[in-house]
């Protein structure tokens, strides 16, 4: 292979060290329909309290045990004004399965339906679960990738701490 | 637009530093973002590494990176895209620079470049990118959207690019000069109610009759009351002739119907889909659904027939899924049947036990083998230790090929060994070697992820992966047998 690798891989080491931070950024508003065929935008749930991000899919079983474990801290958030949105990258042969699936997962979260990716590729992510975290403000105050067991404590360690920066 | 040696080295360097420079602004003291300015990105890049030589292409190395920016000024939205693909062997690497314009409020949108459109579920049009899949649908033209109380209206005018990667090579698979344009149209004027209709157009430089076009259009109604859905698609197709002139007819329908409760949920699926497929050998613009939840098709929307059942229940501590699909030609000379089951008992605070069964029929789906038959019982138990976490999983896969029967064992132990680092290891046997697999009896894997920040995280693969037919939404390819080593990079930025 001609193509100096070496080279990328150089670029890929300068941005390793560089580009983790990216919180304080804003997130970008967009809109998309609810399960219940209503149009969601960020902005106006933005006008009620912070809001919890969640890109996840049918097929995607870390997502569903992440939005599974994420249901105590939403319950324990809720009543401050947390709002969730659980944007389903599902193409359009799940579209059906979608309501019976979280009705009967007792999920309680707002379920936008996003399967062009749209919103997915708008926040640039490239695996799933990726969640975000935006406070009242509109800025992005925490972002995470993956899931694995216990990290919904670390999810609201971060909301409880954007809740007494507000307070 | 596909972009030259030179040029891509250039655009990669672009791509890789503006993260860098725009990251230097956010390691000085905390200072607010100016309003309504953002940028941002993410990378996900593969090295692949074989130990031998790919027995297809003779590859020994893979590279490929993609790469996109997105700058976002309150309704504006400018992203770029760059994809390299770049192999030791053959020398067909694939660069593409994409991008695209939007702007974008509540009741408006409109797009200039590269986007993914869908028109209803997918009978008429579909273009989306799989990543895991490795498939691109994408289309570059103009997009623009627009609703108003409860009307919606979509129009599009755009050529598409099928990009495809099969035997470990991406390929453009698709003829460029092909112009698609569509306009969609709903209503939901009469609450519980949305009405629907859709147009597709296709026209080709190629055609050899004088103003060839293929059309598909059709309905659609969605009846949403309560915890009950009913969803229902017609598509109608027709086709110019090639030099003997005249329309060739095609049709199609979809429905579903669903209830949902808190005790259980249900859906039914039916598909009916006579020369509906849209576009050539290989590739479509549309993508009718199929039932089968592994992904399988037959021959994605020439001839197909078939339903689906799929069933949620949750008893306290236990929850159930089902899920039943028959999909098959109308002659039923081709078609596969699938049962799907699985139970999670979440009752012990320390482990959870989940059982799996699947069962898969296949007739004339893949290459070579006529009849295949699998029963798969597989258990798999996590155990939560606070800190640490572990998953043994395992499961027998009890394969009848024609006159040929075997077994294939899959056991594989997963753990968050640190906080910033899982690891797995699987294993699997067949009890007999078969031209599928080389004739090989045994893989062998070892997989690490190591998650340096939230934003940066590294994924090592080494050992043999069996390869075999995959499929996702319809769409299938196989896949050659891999032994070495996979690195996958991703990061956000």
């Amino acid at each position: 292979m001609k193509i100096p690798k070496l080279i990328y891989l150089f670029f890929f080491a300068l941005v390793f060290v560089s580009a983790q931070k990216i919180e304080t950024k804003r997130a970008k508003n967009f809109t998309l329909p609810n399960i219940e065929k209503q149009r969601v935008t960020l902005d106006s749930c933005l006008k009620k309290g912070p809001v919890f991000i969640s890109f996840w899919a049918l097929w995607c079983k870390l997502c569903i045990d992440e939005l599974d474990a994420f249901k105590a801290v939403y319950e324990e958030f809720e009543t401050l004004g947390l709002q969730v949105l659980a944007i389903s990258e599902d193409g359009p042969q799940a579209t059906g399965k979608i309501k019976p699936f979280i009705t009967n997962r007792k999920w309680r979260y707002n379920v936008l339906l996003d399967p062009t990716n749209k919103v997915k590729n708008l926040y640039a992510v490239k695996t799933m679960p990726t969640s975000f975290l935006i406070d009242k403000s509109g800025h992005i105050v925490y972002q995470h990738t993956g899931y694995k067991k216990g990290d919904e404590n670390k999810i609201r360690e971060k909301i409880k701490a954007m809740f007494e920066k507000t307070e | 637009m596909k972009i030259g040696l030179k040029n891509s080295h250039l655009l990669f360097a672009f791509f890789s530093l503006a993260p860098f420079l725009f990251a230097q602004e956010e390691s000085l003291p905390v200072v607010e973002p100016p309003v309504g300015l953002n940028i941002s990105g993410s990378t996900k890049t593969e090295y692949w590494f074989w130990l031998g030589k790919d027995s297809l292409t003779r590859k020994t190395e893979h590279f490929e990176t993609n790469t996109s920016l997105i700058i976002n000024y309150e309704n504006f939205n400018l992203m770029g895209n760059l994809f390299l693909y770049e192999p030791s062997r053959p020398k067909n690497p694939l660069r593409l620079l994409g991008g695209s314009f939007a702007y974008r409020t509540p009741s408006i949108e409109l797009t200039l470049g590269d986007f993914y459109s869908l028109f209803g579920r997918g009978l008429c049009l579909r273009s989306y990118y799989d990543e895991n899949f490795r498939y691109d649908k994408r289309l570059f033209g103009f997009l623009a959207w627009g609703e108003f109380k409860g009307q919606e209206i979509r129009i599009l005018s755009a050529r598409p690019q099928n990009i495809i990667f099969r035997e470990n090579t991406y390929s453009l698979e698709n003829d460029t000069t092909d112009l698609l344009r569509g306009v969609e149209f709903s209503s939901s004027l009469i609450p519980y109610l949305e009405l629907s209709g859709r147009y597709v157009r296709l026209n080709k430089e190629k055609d050899l009759t004088p103003q060839a076009f293929t059309e598909i259009f059709g309905p659609g109604l969605l009846l949403n009351y309560k915890s009950l859905e009913f969803y229902y698609e017609y598509a109608h197709k027709l086709q110019t002739r090639e030099i003997v002139g005249g329309r060739k007819k095609g049709k199609g329908h979809y429905l579903t119907l669903s209830f949902s409760s808190a005790l259980f949920g249900i859906l039914l699926e039916y598909e009916d889909y006579d020369s509906i497929d849209l576009g050539g050998t290989g590739f479509r613009y549309n993508d009718p659904p199929t039932p089968i939840k592994k992904g399988i098709s037959i021959n994605r929307g020439t001839d197909e027939r078939g339903f689906g059942i799929n069933l949620h229940s949750s008893l306290s501590s236990l929850r159930l899924e089902g899920n039943y699909a028959w999909f098959y030609t109308h002659k039923k000379d081709k078609g596969i049947r699938e049962i799907l089951g699985k139970a999670e008992v979440d009752f012990f605070n320390q482990f959870t036990p989940v059982f799996t069964f699947e069962h898969l029929k296949t007739t004339g789906i893949e290459e070579g083998s006529v009849f295949r038959q699998e029963w798969k019982p597989g258990v798999e138990v996590s155990f939560n230790l606070g800190e640490k976490n572990f998953k043994l999983e395992g499961n027998v896969n009890f394969v009848r090929e024609g006159n040929t029967s075997y077994q294939e064992r899959q056991y594989s132990l997963s753990s968050d060994v640190l906080p910033i680092l899982s690891l797995s290891f699987s294993s699997e046997e067949a009890t007999k070697g078969v031209k599928r697999y080389d004739y090989q009896k045994r893989w062998l894997i070892a997989e690490g992820t190591l998650t340096l920040t939230d934003n940066l995280s590294l994924r090592l693969r080494l050992g043999q992966e069996k390869g075999g037919l995959v499929c996702s939404g319809g769409v299938c390819r196989y896949e050659p047998p891999f032994f070495g080593i996979k690195s996958v990079l991703l990061m956000r930025f």
